[in-house]
């Protein structure tokens, strides 16, 4: 073994906690499936019965076993979890009793904790090597999502596939250890500053904030990363719900980081169909496809309003938290720059909904297309539509240049005006510098052919502003 | 373990359908399972067993069978000395179900039950052709327009025992779902507490 190896000492606690699209309603939901109100302990399988007319149903022994042991219908729901065919991927690593077991919190604002605390091993020292930790920890990423999957109703599983392109077991969720030390003992700025050790380091957190990685006070400290954090502390569970709080936003931040992704994805579709529209007409498959579009639209939305009820919520549990922190807690807040956190996120919120309601009306028109023209038709009245906007384009052009000659004309005339009331006859007749030309004419075709230049250049600048307007809004 | 005849023979009756060497993993759909039962009950393998009609979810409809609330009430006693486990899984029309399994500790204790407990399970649920246990189909048809949902029996083994003929003598499963009428008088009730 390398000397590289970083070890959680203790029996550290692990918890992982996401963000999905949830209410009230989903946890009363969860309840009866569970069956919460007899209290025993039920088995669940994402494996699917594919003949429900049918007496017995044959499955591979993959499975969790889930009871419920706290609830309240309108608020959360709290289950232990033993996950069978859970792999603990070293023999170091042993949990309490041998068996695998692991907590999870589920609450109506759509909060979603899963932990568990790694027993003290077999041996004399205790001691979990990061690298067997980070392995523990991908496995539970996608045991939690399989759990939940199982345990979520279709609306919803329907949300977290669409925003993570059918890829939800794999979604990421944010990693708290809570250890109360690393060994071997070195100071934080090595741990840091070693490249072997920020490796180690980076498996569980990935990349590292150094910004926000510090000391807490003398004798604890923080890690963090894109992914993850670890509290190093003689007594780590001060700093559970700091954490936690810390690890929702992350939790919300992740979901809405793919619903945005998610939204530039449909404004690409929507881009290919209306030039496919103009290519090549519509088939009947487009027209699924701007019927799922516009399902996807305001399943996005639905989205978004999800996470604007758990902020609300958040905003209501705040002026409760803040005043019972300790003072150490308080230190770990600032260093997370939670408000940050939070206002980004409400900022990025509010932009989004603007952007939706773009992509609304765009796939609102490609749907009114759709309802009115067949196939065939489209391409002609595309074609016709093209001319048509030739026509249009040219008819415009023609005007503006009009417009443009109109107020030359029309200055020449004011000009005139002011000139001869102001007795200034005489000196317009007098013979110019060009031989044969008065005053008058030279001036009135001078000022004539500079305004309509200065016209015509305010007319194109016009355009090209609102040009730029639209490019940027689109893309 | 004390456990009653009846209980006893509960158990055996998932221990035909579920127990299994090794392999995949054998369960008992719920509702089945309760047809099963019904279907027991009515060939007098059960002695303290009744039925009445109970409010059910099957295909996404709801309606009433004819269901035990002894043999109910067995199963919790089953799942609460951890003899049978319960599954809950989803169908791929997305209805959640419920299913039954006998565990290591139930098989052990199965063994111990008399064979003629076992013998009046086993002829309750035996095919009439290869007398081995019959499977149960719960099949959900469209007829003018009504949605029929309907308890079908049959030989999975020799496909010769199909008890498919509705409200037959011999304890079809379909009446599983048939409530038959009760004879009764009534007098007009209007209750005073809503003047
Ligand atoms: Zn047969």
């Amino acid at each position: 073994m390398s000397e590289a190896y970083l070890n959680l000492m203790g029996s550290p606690y692990i918890m992982l906690t996401e963000w999905v699209p949830l209410a009230v309603n989903n946890v009363a939901q969860l309840m009866e499936k569970l069956e919460a109100l007899e209290g025993k302990s039920c088995i669940v399988t994402d494996q699917v019965d594919k003949d429900p007319e049918s007496t017995i149903f044959e499955m591979n022994p993959s499975r969790f076993k889930v009871s419920v042991i706290r609830y309240k219908v309108t608020d959360y729901i709290e289950l232990i979890a033993n996950i069978d065919d859970f792999t603990a991927p070293s023999s170091d690593v042993v949990c309490e009793d041998g068996s695998k077991e692991m907590g999870i919190h589920v609450d109506a604002s759509g909060r979603i904790s899963y932990g568990i605390r790694l027993a003290e091993s077999k041996g004399e020292v205790e001691r979990h090597s990061l690298d067997s930790v980070s392995r523990i920890i991908s496995n539970l990423n996608t045991d939690t999502s399989k759990l939940m999957d199982v345990m979520l109703s279709n609306y919803q599983r329907r949300l977290l596939e669409l925003i993570y392109y059918n890829e939800s077991i794999h979604r990421d969720k944010f990693t708290t250890i809570l250890a109360s030390g690393i060994d071997p003992g070195i100071g934080l700025d090595e741990l840091l500053s070693n490249p072997a050790y920020h490796g180690e380091l980076r498996q569980i957190v990935n990349v590292i904030d150094e910004g926000r990685s510090g000391e807490i006070n003398e004798e604890e400290y923080l890690i963090l990363g894109t992914n993850g954090g670890i509290v190093v502390s003689a007594d780590p569970r001060k700093y559970e719900k700091v954490m936690y709080f810390y690890s929702l936003l992350k939790g919300i931040e992740a979901t809405q980081n793919n619903t945005f992704a998610r939204i530039g994805i449909a404004w690409d579709e929507i881009n290919g169909l209306q030039k496919k529209f103009r290519t090549k007409g519509m088939t009947h498959r487009d027209r699924e496809e701007i019927a799922e579009l516009m399902g996807n639209i305001s399943l996005l939305e639905a989205i978004l309003t999800y996470i604007k009820k758990s902020l609300a919520g958040i905003d209501e549990e705040m002026p409760v938290l803040l005043p019972n922190m300790s003072e150490d807690e308080r230190a770990l807040m600032d260093m997370l720059e939670i408000d940050d956190v939070l206002s980004e996120i409400r900022l990025r919120i509010d932009d989004a909904y603007f952007v939706l309601e773009d992509l609304e009306k765009e796939v609102n028109g490609l749907s009114t297309m759709a309802s009115t023209l067949h196939e065939g038709e489209l391409r002609k009245v595309f074609g016709a539509l093209r001319e048509n906007t030739a026509h249009s384009v040219a008819i415009g052009r023609a005007l503006e240049m009009l417009e443009a000659l109109i107020f030359g004309v029309y200055f020449i005339e004011v000009m005139n005006f002011i000139i001869i009331y102001s007795n200034g006859e005489d000196w317009l007749k007098v013979e110019s510098w060009i031989p044969g030309v008065s005053r008058g004419a030279f001036l009135i075709v001078f000022t004539g052919v500079v305004t309509i230049y200065l016209a015509w250049k305010l007319i194109n600048y016009m355009h090209n502003r609102t040009f730029e307007k639209i490019k940027k809004r689109i893309s | 373990m004390d456990l009653s005849s009846d209980q006893q023979k509960l158990l055996h009756l998932v221990a035909i359908y579920t127990r299994t060497k090794s392999g995949k993993q054998r369960w008992m759909k719920e509702l089945p399972l309760h047809v099963a039962i019904f279907h027991a009950i009515r060939r007098g393998a059960f002695n303290t067993y009744d039925f009445a009609p109970s409010l059910i979810t099957s295909h996404g409809v709801r309606l009433y069978a004819n269901m035990s609330q002894e043999a109910l009430h067995d199963m919790k006693v089953l799942r609460e000395k951890e003899l049978i486990e319960k599954l809950k899984l989803s169908t791929h029309l997305y209805e959640d179900i419920g299913a039954y399994r006998i565990t290591r500790a139930g098989i052990e204790l199965a063994k111990t039950i008399g064979p003629k407990r076992r013998k009046e399970v086993n002829d309750a649920l035996a095919c009439s052709a290869c007398s081995r246990p019959v499977m149960f189909r719960i099949v959900k048809d469209v007829e003018e327009g009504n949605v029929k949902i309907r308890a079908f029996r049959g030989c999975s083994h020799c496909n010769k025992d199909r008890g498919d003929n509705i409200g037959s003598a011999d304890g079809d499963p379909s009446e599983f779902f048939t409530i038959h009428p009760v004879d009764f008088k009534t007098l007009p009730y209007l209750p005073e507490a809503t003047r």
